[in-house]
């Protein structure tokens, strides 16, 4: 019996790893070969620039598993891929995959660059992992924001102003959250919004630097 | 002035005479960012001559972008419109024609949202063929005809960026600096609309 | 089927010869600039206002996404986004990742789907390769939601769930831009510790 319990364990194990394919950048076999070979070089050509090619791999996974056509599967791919090579452009030379899969996306949602740079700067301190998070998040957010039809222009004003200061990955999902269960509730996506945003704003500036980073001070003498 | 190589072609077309009223006649050494400081200033002829300028241009990226020389008058209108209120926030550094392309891109954006299920159709314009160019042979008129109804084909991405890389002659960072689109993305438009262009100039040949 | 290489600027030739010919500007008409001039305000130049961002959602998306939901509806094996499973589904806490196992290794993520009338719900994403078959979700004890952990490394994924057949969005999840194939995705970012 135990020994059952101990293979249903393991097969179970596999069966999770199995279903974390990531690493290999292999074009669905659905595709025609022309399709295969076009996305192929594709993938080849983000290698060479140094880009992640799992996600071109995925999206052609996607398109197949969705119905497209190989064009439509081929034109998204190639999309995808020069919206990778604009978002390293904004963010500067980055090794995150979220980051530049977070800014692809809202880049396909119809963000302005320069807009996108504002908020790439707005969130730089020293570029740390948390800050990477924060903009990862708040990337999200605003590319949601956008799908409930908050105007584009007051959701990334409102991004903007909890990126610079200093809000972090986990306030971003509260402030979506909030956000989602306002409009839910019947309020005007953009109210809701900016709403949410002055509260959190508040809270924000009620932490003074002090509180937030520096250790306490031993008192004199 | 700002603009980059390939769009030397625009500044030796442009007339040097303005039309219309002589009283907006600056001479064309005034840059635009000399003509829109004039304007800041409470010189009203300044900015006819800025209209005279840049109209042109944008009556012919708007004209396809939309499909009528009406609907292209309206956006161009207000383009200026909004260009001369918002004057105090033009960056003398920035092309004025690629900062006004950019409020022009805008309104075309709007226009063509708000248009519901219309189709974009070029109508030949009888007095600005009259007045244009005459093309030198018959089978000028027809390329030129086949091409205006290739590009009113084009998806909206794609005519934007093809009229503003091919007919506009901007670069690629003035492009994106307009559009608010990456250059890498621009740049992939403009080269799906050739390759578009070409397939529907092909099917229009053997029609 | 063209290779998609970026092209120089020089335009291939039977293209070139044409686009020189569509160069000349139309005419001004004498009323319209008259009417152009005479709508300027006749005051002083207004102050800078405010920063106001202005740019609206990109209708190219909007019209390419009609376009590809009409293509896609022509050739379609799997994909109408059902909205009467939609209608069954009832808001739940957002995937939440677990406290990670180690410090750059996977975290548990719990998807949940309220679906009491489903026969077969599984998950497809960027961390599956977007298969049907890998990710079958298991329906809990009470017989209404269904459910699966998955571990994930610290990364941004796309996702749906496939419901009987058919697409379906996380409610509780942010929506991905809009896609391509006319379906938008939820999107999970899990964090590493």
């Amino acid at each position: 019996m135990r020994l059952l319990i101990i293979s249903l364990a393991l097969a179970c194990a596999v069966a999770h790893a199995d279903g974390q394919l990531r690493g290999a950048s292999e074009v669905p076999a659905r595709l025609g070969p022309d399709a295969r070979a076009a996305i192929q070089r594709l993938i080849d050509s983000a290698r060479v620039a140094g880009l992640p090619t799992a996600p071109l791999a995925d999206k052609a996974a996607e398109g197949v598993l969705k119905g497209a056509d190989d064009r439509r599967v081929l034109s998204a791919v190639q999309t995808l891929l020069h919206q990778l090579i604009d978002a390293r452009d904004i963010l500067g030379r980055t090794d995150d995959v979220s980051l530049l899969g977070a800014t692809a996306s809202a880049l396909q949602a119809g963000v302005p660059v320069a807009e996108l740079r504002r908020l790439a700067a707005a969130s730089r301190g020293s570029m740390s992992a948390a800050d990477s998070r924060a903009l990862a998040g708040a990337l999200v957010t605003l590319v949601d924001l956008v799908a409930k039809r908050v105007p584009p222009a007051a959701a990334s004003a409102s991004i903007e102003e909890l990126l610079r200061r200093h809000a972090t990955e986990e306030q971003f999902v509260v402030l979506r959250g909030e956000v989602e269960r306002d409009i839910l509730g019947g309020q005007s996506p953009e109210a809701a919004l900016a709403a949410r945003t002055r509260a959190q704003v508040k809270a924000l500036d009620a932490l003074s630097p002090s509180d937030r980073t520096l250790p306490r001070r031993p008192p004199p003498g | 002035m700002g603009r980059s190589g390939s769009s030397w072609f625009a500044d030796a077309v442009r007339p040097v005479v303005t039309r219309g009223d002589a009283r907006g006649y600056h001479p064309v050494e005034m840059t635009d960012a000399v003509l829109a400081r004039l304007t800041r200033d409470g010189d009203e002829s300044a900015f006819a001559t800025l209209v005279d300028r840049h109209a042109g241009a944008c009556l012919r990226f708007a004209t396809r972008m939309l499909g009528t020389l009406e609907d292209a008058e309206e956006v161009t209108q207000d383009t200026f419109w909004r260009a001369h209120r918002a004057l105090a926030r033009y960056d003398d550094q920035l092309s004025f024609r690629t900062w006004l392309m950019s409020i022009l891109i805008n309104r075309c954006r709007t226009a063509l949202l708000h248009r519901q299920r219309r189709t974009a159709r070029v109508v030949v314009d009888d007095d600005a063929v009259e007045h244009a160019t005459v093309p030198s042979t018959a089978s000028d008129t027809e390329l030129r005809d086949a091409l205006e109804r290739a590009v009113a084909q084009l998806e909206a991405g794609q005519r934007e960026a093809f009229l503003l890389k091919h007919v506009e002659l901007l670069s690629y960072d003035e492009m994106s600096g307009a559009t608010g689109v990456g250059v890498s993305a621009l740049k992939m438009r403009v080269q799906r609309a050739c390759e578009r262009l070409q397939d529907l100039l092909e099917d229009d040949r053997h029609a | 089927m063209r290779d998609p290489r970026v092209h120089d600027d020089e335009l291939p030739e039977p293209l070139d010869r044409a686009v020189s010919l569509i160069r000349d500007e139309p005419p001004l008409r004498a009323e319209w600039r008259a009417a152009v001039l005479a709508g300027l305000p006749t005051h002083e130049i207004a102050p800078p206002p405010t920063p106001r961002r202005q740019w609206s959602l990109s209708p190219f998306a909007a019209i390419a996404a009609g376009i590809v939901c009409a293509l896609a509806g022509a050739g379609a094996t799997l994909i109408a986004v059902n909205a009467h499973v939609l209608a069954t589904v009832a808001p739940l806490v957002t995937p939440t990742a677990m406290a990670s196992a180690s410090l750059h290794g996977p975290s548990s993520v719990r998807f949940a789907l309220v679906a009491p009338t489903a026969v077969h719900v599984s998950i497809v994403g960027d961390f599956n390769r977007w298969n049907p078959a890998a990710l079958p979700l298991k329906r809990s004890a009470d017989g209404r939601t269904w459910e699966i952990e998955v571990p994930l490394l610290p990364g941004r994924y796309t996702y749906a769930f496939v419901v009987d057949g058919r697409l379906a969005r996380d409610p509780v999840a942010p929506e991905a831009a809009s896609d391509d194939f006319g379906i938008a995705n939820s999107v999970v970012l899990v964090k590493g510790s």
